[in-house]
């Protein structure tokens, strides 16, 4: 049956990293191993396994889980930055992902000249970049530095800049991760307003946070990750309780 | 095939990615192309000093010969050099969002392509300068040199920037060999001084000479070495080197294999880039 609605889909997926102990970083190194025969044991570390949900368009899902669980992988592969190892992940429509913060940035150019070399990347056309330049630059609000190398930048203003693209991109699939905790008070309040706009217009949103309070403020469904598995996926309320039963400091 | 329908959705982020190159290279300014010109005209200056003043040389038009093949040779090396970085470098990136890292080695060469093109400009403008006047009948076998050039620069580019994800010092290896290479390839001096070596020592082996001549620089030097002209016609390479053609189809093919094996270690590596 095809679904038309359907905006993500993970099946069974799984990611694998290979780490090996000193595993040769130079063609050097590589070499010299070869000559002295260096054995090296190969460890797989699953950062992600057999994880399968599906999202909806205009659904907004939170990711939640402690350090290391495999949350910013998720969103990551959703995004299509990595390539699943097992399984299949389908992504329908234009999707923007904010991973960190700057994304994309090329230091040694200025922020103007980097706003559209940035949107260019999620394939957007020099027109379509220049009619939201102005709506841009407002938004980043850094004042003269937006003429300046973004090297010159402090993490703030590279951090709004950043956000500022991501927001004027007109995606279908918006995946963000803990980028709201960035900023200062004012411009986290701009955020927040922007990320409501995006609500509003029915945006399907794939988010990871720490913070409680913005899941509940924005999510409609929550999946909980630990150790690249999902303990438990469900209504936002159900999920969010169970969690903070868990981890009762929170 | 499935890489050309990602460069053109992508066509956009490719022209950012040249002008990204060419901004950062010339530093914004005409002046900045100029000074990225230093060093191939002092080597060039350098040159004309030590075989017009040092080791004599008889050639006609020495300098406008050198010229060319000193700025096509630089064509070739910047563009491989630059393009065996393009994925190490930006790891970061691939890490963040999603495109086909394939735009990476390609922006390279374009942009090293406008370089050489810009370079070219000054080239004619020595010409009409010195007052040299180019041989046009050999204009298509130069085409024909540039055309096996880049594809053999694409090539390798894909392999090494390739092998650049997993290996930090690819491009330290690369300069040094270029360097080696430079000296191999008729680029400051003619082949034919290479073949009447083998000529007027019959005891030389016959497959040194055909070492020399199937690396495939070696041919493509001489094609653009033809367009200017010399008295005694040394200039020509079918006069100096009757296998001349033969060794430039070897150079094609040569050029289309590194291409292709190119491409499919770049196909098949680029999937866990991200991952390093």
């Amino acid at each position: 049956m095809v679904n038309n609605n359907l905006a993500i889909k993970l099946e069974q997926v799984g990611l694998r990293f290979h780490f090996r102990q000193n595993r040769p970083t130079t063609l050097k190194e590589a070499a010299m191993h070869k000559i002295r025969r260096v054995q090296s044991e190969e460890h797989i570390f699953w950062a992600l396994r057999d994880v399968s949900f599906e999202v909806q368009h205009g659904e907004r899902l939170g990711l939640i889980g402690p350090n290391g669980s495999g949350k910013t992988t998720l969103l990551s592969l959703a995004a299509g930055v990595y390539r699943p190892d097992e399984g299949k992940v389908t992504a329908r429509g234009r999707t923007v992902a904010l991973l960190g913060l700057g994304v994309g940035f090329d230091l040694e150019m200025t922020g103007l000249e980097n706003i559209p070399f940035n949107a260019a990347l999620y394939g957007l056309s020099s027109k379509e970049i220049a009619k939201h330049l102005d709506d841009i630059i407002a938004f980043a609000d850094i004042g003269e530095f937006i003429s300046q190398p973004v090297k010159t930048y402090s993490s703030g203003m590279v951090a709004r800049l950043g956000f500022a693209v991501a927001a004027h991109i007109d995606a279908d699939i918006i995946l963000l991760d803990e980028v709201i905790a960035v900023g200062d008070s004012q411009f986290q309040h701009k955020c927040k307003a922007r990320m409501q706009r995006l609500c509003d217009e029915n945006k399907t949103l794939l988010l990871v946070s720490h913070s409680m309070e913005a899941i509940r403020s924005m999510c409609h469904r929550v999946i909980w990750l630990e150790h690249g598995h999902i303990v438990a996926a469900g209504p936002m309320p159900e999920v969010v309780k169970a969690y903070k039963e868990k981890y009762a400091d929170d | 095939m499935g890489a050309i329908t990602e460069i053109i959705e992508y066509r956009f982020a490719l022209r950012n990615f040249v002008m990204r190159d060419l901004t950062v290279r010339y530093k914004r300014s005409f002046f900045g192309f100029l000074w990225s010109l230093l060093n191939p005209l002092l080597m060039i200056l350098t040159f004309i000093v030590v075989f017009k003043y040092i080791f004599v040389t008889d050639e006609k038009n020495y300098s406008a010969k050198l010229f060319t093949t000193i700025l096509a040779w630089r064509f070739f090396n910047q563009a491989v050099m630059d393009g065996s970085a393009t994925v190490g470098s930006r790891l970061g990136l691939l890490k963040q969002v999603r495109f086909p890292p394939i735009l990476l080695p390609l922006s390279s060469l374009i942009a090293n392509f406008i370089d050489f093109l810009l370079a070219i400009c000054l080239l004619v403008a020595y010409f009409i300068a010195v007052r040299v006047t180019v041989e046009w009948h050999y204009l298509l076998l130069v085409l024909v040199a540039l055309v096996i050039q880049i594809l053999f620069t694409f090539g390798l580019s894909l392999m090494l920037a390739s092998l650049s994800a997993f290996y930090s010092d690819v491009q330290f290896l690369v300069g040094n060999l270029f360097q080696m290479w430079f000296f191999m390839t008729p680029v400051f001096y003619s082949a034919s001084l290479v073949l009447n070596k083998f000529n007027n020592d019959p005891t030389l082996p016959v497959q040194y000479k055909h070492l020399y001549f199937l690396n495939p620089m070696a041919p493509v030097m001489m094609a653009y070495r033809s367009i200017v002209p010399d008295e005694k016609n040394v200039h020509i390479p079918t006069v100096i080197f009757p296998e001349y053609y033969t060794f430039l189809g070897l150079a094609a093919i040569t050029a289309v294999i590194t291409f292709i094996i190119g491409l499919i270690l770049f196909r098949r590596l680029e999937p866990v880039f991200a991952k390093q």
